[in-house]
């Protein structure tokens, strides 16, 4: 996959209809125009490429701005994703008296997800969805939302364990069961320590009421936690982890079809115009798929391990008035999956304009994918 | 006019390649790559954890 500088003053020979020698007089002459222009003047801006600035004595390129969406067509219209809000965060840290400062960004090495978008075409070819890294911890360990990498006290607690952010070293960053308990532990000595217990009474039976007041709450509290990161770790699952979205949907994980079957509150409601611009032009967003156009961008919005499913979706989403379809695709570790995309677009950039039209969840939940 | 033209189709040329993710090494220039992120998480200044997606991104390599 390499272009070698021969191989482009071949092409660049053909192109010009010029000998090879002349190609690379061309070829030269250019070179040196835009390193004497970028370094003596600043930049020099190459239309359909990019600019090449002087800094420090080198040149450094930019890409122009649909060069560089092209590239990146394969994650076009992905955004970061909040999979902690600062209240909770700030939450956990106020609980956790002894270990406030641990909450420290993830480092690279250390981060436990490692899923991408499949190539288009090759998606056979490199996918690292559903992968696990050096650590041995998958999407679900990172977010804390597997059952089966909760940490289990040594002594039963009443109190269900609390969701905290764990690096994938699981180290806990924020409050554990043994940590909680020793903290109130710590409480308790400290409060009969300056009351010393009467003859013949129990000690401190208000600050006993108080805590057993204080369990449920805490109990609900933990509960709407753990059940807001479950869904949004089946949020993140659906829009980054593909391999991983598939052998969830091989059981039906909750999270593909609780997108899936989400109804749309928003109804695109098409104009006159663009209906007929629908019916003129093989692309756009809304209209009859008359025909596949290979080579052409689409928005995938389901992918699904079931052919009945997916073609339900499809059809709920034609008769919502979009250009959909759906095909198989085959993944990495030789399963297969069904997608379903809408419109059909000449452009990378078309399609992510298209995907502000689209109702939520699927504006939110989705990616572009070159039809091959 | 002809300068414009040769340098329009340098450009199409190595442009067509990096949309293929093709590396180009030009000759006493330098080498153009394209290069993946993975997605990571960061934390934000007020305590949010973001999830950053994947992504391709064009490098270019000054020959020395």
């Amino acid at each position: 996959m390499r272009m070698s500088h021969d191989d482009l003053v071949l092409l660049l020979a053909e192109t010009l209809n010029a000998e090879q020698e002349k190609a690379e007089e061309f070829l030269s002459a250019w070179i040196q125009s835009v390193k004497t222009e970028a370094l003596e003047k600043g930049e020099y801006h190459v239309p359909g490429l990019g600019t090449f600035k002087e800094a420090d004595g080198k040149l450094v390129f930019s890409p122009e701005d649909e060069l560089a969406v092209e590239v990146n067509y394969k994650y076009a219209g992905m955004k970061p994703i909040e999979i902690m809000s600062a209240f909770s965060s700030r939450q956990i840290q106020e609980e956790d008296h002894k270990q406030p400062e641990e909450v420290e960004p993830v480092s690279p090495q250390k981060k436990g997800l490692d899923a991408e978008v499949e190539e288009p075409g090759t998606e056979e070819e490199e996918l690292e969805t559903g992968k696990k890294d050096e650590s041995g911890k998958s999407f679900e360990d990172v977010f804390g939302v597997d059952s089966s990498e909760e940490t289990t006290p040594e002594t039963p607690d009443p109190v269900p364990p609390p969701l905290a952010y764990q690096t994938p070293e699981t180290e806990p960053v924020g409050v554990s069961g043994s940590g909680r308990k020793e903290t109130a532990e710590k409480k308790e000595m400290t409060a009969t320590a300056g009351k010393p217990p009467k003859s013949g009474k129990k000690p401190a039976s208000g600050e006993n009421q108080s805590r057993v007041w204080m369990l449920p709450i805490a109990a609900a509290f933990i509960l709407a936690v753990m059940l807001y990161f479950h869904f949004e770790g089946h949020l993140l699952h659906r829009q980054y982890t593909e391999e991983a979205m598939v052998s969830d949907t091989r059981s039906e994980a909750p999270g593909e079809t609780g997108i899936g079957s989400e109804p749309m509150e928003h109804r695109i409601e098409a104009t006159p115009e663009e209906e007929a611009e629908a019916e003129e032009l093989p692309y756009g967003l809304m209209g009859a798929e008359e025909e596949l156009l290979i080579g052409s961008y689409t928005i995938v919005l389901h992918s699904i391990a079931n052919e009945n499913r997916a073609r339900i979706e499809m059809e709920n989403l034609i008769d919502e008035g979009y250009k959909a379809t759906f095909w198989q695709a085959q993944l990495g570790n030789g399963e297969h999956t069904w997608r379903v995309g809408v419109g059909q677009f000449e452009t990378v950039s078309d399609a992510e304009n298209a995907i502000s039209r689209l109702p939520e969840p699927y504006r939110s939940n989705n990616f572009i994918i070159r039809i091959r | 006019m002809a300068q414009n033209n040769t340098e329009r189709e340098i450009a199409a040329i190595i442009s067509g390649a990096l949309k293929q993710h093709r590396e180009v090494t030009v000759r006493g220039f330098g080498t153009f790559t394209v290069h993946h992120n993975r997605q990571e998480h960061r934390q934000e200044k007020d305590g949010r954890i973001l999830m950053a997606p994947p992504s391709d991104v064009i490098t270019f390599t000054p020959e020395k």
